[in-house]
């Protein structure tokens, strides 16, 4: 070998590597910002983006903008009005759905909208084998979809099911292409999606980027938007800030203009610099919630769910953890929901005295002076089974702390680190409460939580004068009676103390000085980008 | 050399169908349920649930679920993940291009550091000079990627800010993390640099180039580096092996997309093909990097002769 070859030869290696990482560095260097464009923080990874497939309330903040729905609902007069549907009829046995569609209004690949899109879309979300999570439940018991004409069509249901409106509202039912519904596989429809909205979809890339670009064609906006035409801002990048302490981080460095969920902390400090604007968006739907399991000893007795609830200072752990930027949560469902009960809010408010007194009465007391109660010679314990999510575990720990000096019951805190464990421990059963909660204007968003064979019945609890009101309550055309149902399955909820009610749902968004116009739906969590702009 | 290569290539096969058995098998062992992962924010029933589990084969025995993956992947099909319905080829295809840059970049910062401190520290190996250098090898071999990060973070984006702290989109965004992992990595490469060139000095060999009137650096350079360096190139293999599924720390800190979030993901979600799929990919690349590993030792050194 010559003379230092060795050397030599790690010197081209070396080489080589340098010119491989200047031209990977490179391609990512071309991806220049142009000037009206807007990064916009999101908080989870969803699990996957077809929302007619799959169920995270995440998705939506994106497609919602990509996708145009039947129906919009106002936020303020909570009237269902014109989308892509101009008007529709309800038959009055609430079985027979007529919708008008909008003639002028075409996909982003350029096909035309009608009722046949509309049926084919429905058709994607009921087929059994397609296994949505949440656009066919949203849809219920619908037994037919029938093109009258080329802009007419009819839903028929099976039995009534009022929230049908609200469902066709939400982005999981947006009408996508046709087209490109059968030129992509299901696996692979999810990175190129095609709807009617005013963005189009670019690009999806797994735990990083979903990049949306304006639709220039779009002029058919619904009324509840104030701009109905072409966006005023070109391109909207989506960013995925798993960690909420990156969250106010990326806001204040401006690697992001729009951030979700900050924490209520970094939200209190970045409102106090004043260089950020807070847009707080109450979440319609359950609280931050407990699920008492009426199954497991000692929360089977009614005595010992009830004190739980009047040992708990949920102002206080309100004004700690949420730095009272959430209204206190009294009911199972949030004030913004719809149908919410204002009578739940008398129900168990902060009583150390009146919640020992309780307990004392179940007979469990501290019979050895170590300062626990017993129960068989041991101490009696709480366990709280906790996702890693919403703050959950921090109120977890006051809830101990409260709870062990207000009743002197030990509390064992056991946190998960994902859904599938969470609903493993569910499964289990070896809990005395655990924390869940969803997101839904309307209240059948209880169903599955408290109808006897529901799938998150995780109270364990069984009540069939419940499950008819919750069925009926479903089925009631008439709003005032569907009112008063609700009423009755709120307190009845509360007066068997299933849940431990904490805050409402509030969602801390920051936003750069330079952005204007964020507002969200009637559901809250999705935003009406197209009013989206970015002063100078 | 055919013959070599071609019973590596059989070695190579051996350890990925190993590598997916333990997995496959192991994965079973983590907490909750496959099926249910994607639910979250669902209102579906009971039934949806009991379908999801007949799609993905979830309700076959475990050996049957392991015998249809072999078959799939014998075709060359990664799969779906169970998670987000995304083909597994797909998902972590979109994810090696950021990875490889951190990985390239990171193992050019630690070839680079590592040659220059080690060889330092091996010729002033008695000095002082040496000695402060190999505390310092065995300081960056101490500390954890996530300690000097957080201190790189807040020296140069916080308080100097000249770099970015998070993200993805240029050199610029490369340069903290590829340093963070450079150093770390680079101290191993600095050990072995060192312990190597130390011992080839007292080689016969060295002595005999001494002795014909070389000077020390001049007989260490023509002479000493290339059999002094024969372990470094293992490690230099060996670590971008690793780097390839292992960066899920930097990639955190630093917010960067890339296979290592991608597996973390599919972990806690128990998405089995997903964790498959990155499983095959680092075998794959630590065992060809091995390959070449051994390739290189016979182009380095030519005593070395590689026989069937």
């Amino acid at each position: 070998m010559a003379r230092n070859q060795c050397l030599s030869r790690l010197t081209i290696l070396l080489v080589v590597i340098c010119l491989i990482i200047s031209v990977v560095g490179c391609k990512s260097l071309t991806q220049k910002t142009e000037p009206a464009e807007i990064v916009y923080g999101l908080t989870l990874i969803p699990s996957g983006i077809d929302p007619h497939i799959h169920a995270s309330s995440e998705l939506g903040i994106p497609l919602r903008s990509v996708y145009d729905t039947l129906v919009y609902q106002d936020l303020e007069t909570r009237e269902f009005v014109p989308g892509l549907a101009e008007s529709w009829d309800v038959s009055p046995d609430g079985l027979t759905y007529t919708f008008k569609l909008r003639q002028d209004v075409t996909f982003h690949d350029g096909t035309a909208f009608n009722a046949e899109a509309v049926r084919v879309n429905l058709e994607r979300i009921l087929d059994p084998a397609a296994n949505s999570l949440k656009a066919a439940q949203l849809l219920g018991p619908v037994q037919e979809v029938r093109v009258d004409s080329e802009y007419s069509m009819t839903i028929v249901l099976s039995k009534p099911f009022v929230p049908l409106l609200d469902g066709l509202s939400q982005p999981y039912i947006g009408m996508a292409s046709p087209a490109a519904l059968s030129e992509y596989d299901v696996e692979i429809y999810q990175f190129h999606q095609v709807g009617t909205g005013p963005y189009r979809f670019v690009e999806y890339i797994v735990n990083d980027r979903l990049v949306l670009e304006r639709n220039v064609d779009y002029n058919w906006g619904p009324s509840v938007v104030v701009n109905p035409g072409v966006p005023k801002v070109d391109r909207i990048v989506f960013r995925f800030f798993t960690d909420p302490a990156s969250r106010a981080l990326a806001l204040q460095s401006g690697d992001a203009q729009i951030m979700g969920e900050l924490l209520p902390t970094d939200a209190r400090y970045l409102s106090d610099e004043e260089a950020v604007q807070l847009v707080s968006v109450g979440i319609p739907g359950q609280p931050l919630q407990f699920l008492f399991n009426t199954a497991q000893m000692p929360t089977s007795s009614l005595e010992v769910r009830q004190a739980l609830l009047l040992a708990t200072d949920r102002q206080a752990i309100v004004q700690s953890v949420f730095q009272g930027y959430s209204p206190v949560a009294y009911g199972p469902l949030s004030s913004t929901t719809l149908y919410y009960t204002p009578s739940v809010e008398g129900y168990y408010a902060y009583n150390p005295v009146q919640a020992d007194a309780l307990f004392n009465s179940t007979g469990w007391i501290d019979s050895d002076d170590d300062g626990w109660r017993d129960d068989l010679g041991a101490p009696l314990e709480i366990v709280l089974v906790v996702p890693p999510w919403g703050l959950a575990p921090e109120v977890a720990q006051l809830l101990e702390s409260q709870w062990e000096s207000v009743l002197k019951v030990q509390v064992q805190i056991k946190q998960v680190a994902s859904f599938p464990m969470l609903s493993d421990e569910a499964n289990k059963g070896e809990y005395n409460a655990i924390s869940l909660n969803f997101a839904g204007l309307d209240p059948t968003v209880l169903n599955s939580f408290f109808l006897s064979d529901g799938m998150r019945n995780w109270s364990r609890y069984t009540d069939p004068e419940l499950d008819d009101w919750l069925l009926a309550a479903q089925a009631e055309m008439d709003p005032g009676l569907r009112a008063g149902l609700y009423r009755l399955i709120q307190e009845r909820i509360m007066e068997q103390a299933l849940v431990l009610p904490v805050r409402e749902y509030v969602n801390l968004n920051g936003v750069q000085p330079e952005v204007h116009g964020l507002h969200f739906d009637i559901q809250g969590w999705y935003p009406y980008l197209v009013d989206l702009e970015l002063s100078p | 050399m055919a013959r070599f290569i071609l019973r590596r290539l059989l070695g190579i096969f051996l350890s990925i169908f190993l590598a997916i058995t333990l997995s496959f098998l192991s994965l079973h062992l983590v907490q909750g349920d496959s099926a249910e992962a994607a639910l979250f924010q669902s209102v579906a029933s009971d039934d949806v649930l009991e379908r999801r589990r007949e799609t993905l084969g979830l309700d076959l025995p475990i050996l049957i679920q392991y015998g249809r993956y072999l078959h799939q992947l014998s075709g060359g099909d990664l799969g779906v993940s169970w998670f987000g319905g995304q083909p597994v080829a797909l998902l972590i295809g979109q994810q090696v291009g950021p990875t490889l840059s951190l990985v390239l970049s990171s193992m050019f910062v630690a070839v680079v550091l590592g040659l220059g401190w080690g060889i330092l520290s091996a010729t002033k190996s008695s000095s002082w000079i040496g000695h402060t250098s190999r505390v310092l090898i065995g300081a960056s071999l101490a500390l954890p990627v996530i300690f000097t990060g957080v201190v790189l973070v807040w020296v140069f984006s916080v308080m100097l800010g000249w770099l970015p702290a998070t993200g993805q989109g240029g050199l610029k965004h490369l340069v903290l993390p590829a340093l963070v992992v450079g150093l770390s990595i680079g101290g191993g490469i600095a050990r072995a640099v060192d312990a190597g060139i130390r011992e080839v000095l007292g080689e016969p060999f060295m002595r005999t180039a001494l002795a014909k009137g070389l000077s020390r650096s001049r007989a260490l350079y023509r002479h000493g580096l290339r059999v002094g360096l024969l372990p470094v190139v293992d490690v230099i293999a060996l670590e971008t092996g690793y780097l390839v599924g292992g960066t899920v720390i930097t990639e955190s800190l630093f917010a960067r997309q890339g296979i290592g979030r991608v597996l973390v993901t599919a972990v806690l979600n128990k998405d089995v093909p997903v964790v498959l799929g990155v499983v095959v990919l680092s075998v794959v690349s630590y065992s060809v990097l091995n390959l070449l590993a051994d390739i290189a030792h016979t182009w380095l050194d030519p005593r070395i002769h590689i026989t069937a």
